[in-house]
């Protein structure tokens, strides 16, 4: 082992090994770190639960009642339904979560003015669209698509 | 040249150094393919998002009981109910196409019953059944099948005079009784109606009454007492 220090092909071959195990270290830490870079963020899932609770405001009257008031133009029933709305949609978003909606009414392919939440907003590329129908006003048949937009804040 | 690498000690190491570094670049390959192979990369669709849309218009179908049973309860005749239904589901079928999921929505007329039973009769009901098939054909989401519809709002009272008498109100829906609670009871002539937030309707009856209510989805039943 001594000979290997003092012998200058000894010295130079223990410098060739070290700069060898060197890059190999840095390569599989760089493969580790391009692994975890590529590793897919996990996504919550806003369609399902939207869809949920869209449902469960169609459900419980809300969506009725909302397109019912937007069509006898009754503005306390138009806003005290878009707050109901707004705070069941909010309270499935995380807290960076933001929404769009718009109510289109299917017959007439006009989107309906007053209906909108949040039209102030802009709406982000990595937005993700989600529709809800429903077809009966009270005994009618008035069908309309409720399309929703949500995305992350900063994102 | 082999024989003196192998006996040479230096030559053992750089050999074992070589296998090692061969061992490694296998192993780095192997990873880099893994991350190129990636499933996340281009992700197979959501078929829960597809399976929503088609539920969302099983709902809109099911709305469509709803108006039947509203037109026929003031008026409308069994031939007008199935000319609604029939010129009314292409909306849903339409909804479908434009999310990915072109569909054929037939509407069986044979299976349409719709009626009511006479007012003097308690309980009184109106009733309304249909089958409809979904054939969806698209690459992400194959689907066949028939929906029955069938749905009957009843309108019941506990005795047909004296005093605290109930009233209830509930529907039928594809054998799932739900009581109503949002109903609105009239009666003719007025006597005064409580309702007890559970289905039942409290009040005092005396014979000759007629008790009516508006249900939900702007449906009528009457029985005269």
């Amino acid at each position: 082992m001594k000979a290997l220090f003092r012998n200058k092909k000894g010295q130079l071959f223990i410098i060739e090994a070290f700069i060898a195990v060197s890059v190999m270290i840095i390569m599989v830490t760089a493969l580790y770190e391009v692994q975890i870079a590529t590793q897919p963020t996990s996504e919550p899932n806003f369609h399902e639960n939207i869809y949920s609770t869209m449902k469960a405001l169609d459900n419980n009257g809300v969506l009725d009642d909302f397109v019912y008031a937007l069509k006898i133009d009754s503005v306390v029933d138009i806003n005290n339904n878009k707050v109901i709305i707004q705070l069941a949609l909010y309270n499935i978003l995380p807290d960076n979560g933001e929404f769009r909606l718009h109510c289109e009414n299917v017959t007439s392919s006009v989107i309906i003015t007053n209906s909108w939440i949040n039209q102030h907003l802009s709406l982000s590329t990595e937005a993700i669209g989600i529709d809800y129908m429903i077809t009966e006003i009270m005994g009618e048949y008035d069908p309309c698509i409720f399309h929703i937009h949500v995305w992350l804040k900063g994102v | 040249m082999k024989i003196t690498m192998l006996k040479n000690k230096k030559g053992q190491v750089f050999l074992l150094l070589a296998i090692v570094i061969l061992i490694y670049l296998i192993l780095i390959s192997t990873t880099v393919y893994r991350i190129t192979q990636s499933p996340y990369i281009d992700p197979a669709p959501n078929q829960n998002q597809l399976l929503n849309y088609l539920d969302n218009s099983v709902s809109n179908l099911q709305e469509i009981v709803e108006i039947s049973l509203s037109k026929y309860s003031m008026g409308d005749s069994s031939n007008d109910i199935q000319s609604f239904i029939q010129a009314n589901i292409g909306h849903v079928e339409a909804y479908l196409d434009n999310h990915n999921l072109p569909a054929t929505l037939s509407f069986v007329t044979g299976s349409l019953i719709v009626g009511n039973t006479s007012t003097l009769v308690n309980p009184t009901y109106i009733y309304c059944s249909f089958n409809i098939s979904i054939h969806i054909n698209s690459p992400d989401l194959y689907y066949e099948g028939v929906y029955s519809f069938d749905t009957t709002y009843y309108l019941e009272i506990s005795n047909t005079a004296g005093t605290s008498n109930y009233v209830y109100l509930y529907k039928i829906q594809n054998g799932i009784q739900t009581m109503i609670n949002d109903g609105i009871i009239n009666v003719i002539p007025s006597t005064t109606v409580s309702n007890l937030g559970d289905g039942r309707y409290l009040l005092d009856l005396v014979g000759g009454q007629t008790v009516s209510a508006t249900l939900p989805h702007n449906i009528h039943l009457w029985l005269e007492v």
